[in-house]
């Protein structure tokens, strides 16, 4: 009797908790506007617009958002910084850019205790580091370059038509496409060598297209990789670079 | 090891230890193991569940004893027959991590980091927004393991020794170089990979 008893408490502790971290779990739009009202900005309407066309989007998760909010909040950064880190990830939902990119980076960098600067400009020297204002340049460069070669997306429900690729996919393809730039420019690459920039990039999308569920489909990979060329990727580069 | 000869095994282990007075269940799971080997005649668990649960000498402590047994014998069955029946990870390598199952369509990637001495380890990487996931090392051998469910995809990562960022584990697909340091990259959900 006494077993049972147990038992059922400790199940209905169970279900609480479980409940309590379904609750717990989900931050909303609200929340992130909250937590930005907390930072103080000189830019704080321009970023929750931004900010809003991105979650209309889908391009921007709540709950992502958050926690790089609190974690800049928690930093010990110049305002100034902390703001042109939102203002990066703001601008580049105007400029109608996926940012998966530049959040995944900023949430690195402060998680490796990078000075907020670097984070958000980079270094040049013996090691060359992107800040977000290059990672932002080369998504939009890539995503230019597609757009070129007659590769588009639809927004919202829009159906895919011929190179028309629906907004997940077509900023999927922009997303690895820039990170394998950022990558290969990170690790000491030279612009210069397309062919090998260019296979980088046909590694990355071919692999990720064999993938069970696969992020990218064969066929838009296929798609791109047929449309760009080596010296495409090398100007990308070269634009950002200087 | 097939279910029948182990349930002889077993039964012949308690029934002898019983006989003695000298069961006990620290160590009976190395006991047995150490034993599996060549053991054929077939018998039903009934019988030994029958036997196991009556009264054997009238005292309570043997009962107790019997009771604790069973309890135990059932974890070391349940063990060896449910890594003979559905391995985990779709016979990715053994290890003692406990892990909840996989939501469906995701992999339990193992993580596994060797740091002897290590007061703490956990991976860091764009599957948690770069927030410590910790590995453990139930048995103290230095080699520290998690598992994490993860969706196909590709996936860059470091362990945290200590606080120390560590980007290149042997077991990745790749290294990509992250503000100056290294990242490792693993992609999840490989074609004939587990499920």
């Amino acid at each position: 009797m006494n077993r049972g008893f147990g038992i059922l408490v400790a199940l209905l502790l169970g279900a609480v908790i479980l409940a309590s971290g379904t609750a717990f779990g989900g931050a909303t739009p609200g929340d992130v506007y909250r937590a930005l009202s907390g930072l103080e900005l000189a830019h704080h309407d321009e970023i929750v617009q931004a900010f809003g066309i991105g979650f209309s989007l889908g391009r921007l998760s709540p709950d992502r958002m958050i926690q790089l909010v609190n974690r800049l909040a928690a930093d010990g950064g110049t305002q100034a910084d902390k703001e042109g880190i939102l203002l990066v990830v703001a601008r580049a939902l105007e400029d109608d850019l996926p940012v998966d990119l530049l959040i995944d980076k900023a949430e690195e960098g402060l998680a490796r205790n990078i000075p907020l600067g670097v984070i958000l400009n980079g270094t040049v020297g013996e090691t060359r580091i992107l800040g977000l204002v290059q990672r932002k340049q080369i998504l939009e460069g890539v995503r230019d370059l597609l757009y070129s070669k007659g590769i588009f997306c639809v927004s919202g429900k829009g159906q895919a038509v011929a190179t028309s690729l629906p907004i997940e996919r077509f900023d999927r393809i922009v997303t690895e496409i820039a990170d394998v730039l950022c990558d290969y420019t990170e690790s000491g690459g030279s612009p210069f060598d397309g062919h090998l920039i260019y296979e980088q990039v046909r590694i990355r999308l071919e692999t990720l297209s064999q993938l069970r569920e696969p992020p990218i489909l064969a066929e838009d990979a296929a798609l791109v990789l047929e449309r760009i060329e080596p010296g495409d990727l090398t100007s990308v580069i070269l634009k950002v670079l200087g | 090891m097939r279910e029948d000869s182990l349930d002889q095994l077993l039964r012949d282990t308690l029934k002898q230890e019983v006989s003695q007075e000298a069961f006990r269940l620290e160590g009976l799971e190395d006991r047995v193991v150490t034993e599996l080997a060549g053991r054929v005649p077939r018998s039903g668990l009934g019988d030994l569940l029958k036997r196991l649960l009556a009264p054997t000498r009238g005292a309570r402590i043997a009962q107790l004893a019997v009771v604790g047994a069973t309890a135990a014998i059932f974890l070391v069955l349940g063990a060896f027959l449910g890594e003979r029946i559905a391995p985990v990870g779709g016979g990715a390598p053994r290890h003692s991590t406990p892990v909840a199952a996989a939501p469906a369509g995701e992999d339990e990637v193992l993580f596994i980091m060797p740091a002897p001495g290590a007061k703490s380890v956990a991976v860091v990487g764009n599957f948690n927004g770069w927030s410590p996931t910790p590995l453990s090392d139930p048995d103290g051998d230095g080699i520290w393991t998690a598992r994490i469910p993860l969706s196909p995809g590709r996936y860059e990562y470091a362990f945290v020794v200590d606080g120390h960022w560590w980007g290149q584990d042997p077991l990745a697909d790749d290294y990509v170089r992250s503000f100056g340091q290294y990242n490792s990259v693993r992609y999840v959900g490989r074609v004939g990979e587990g499920a």
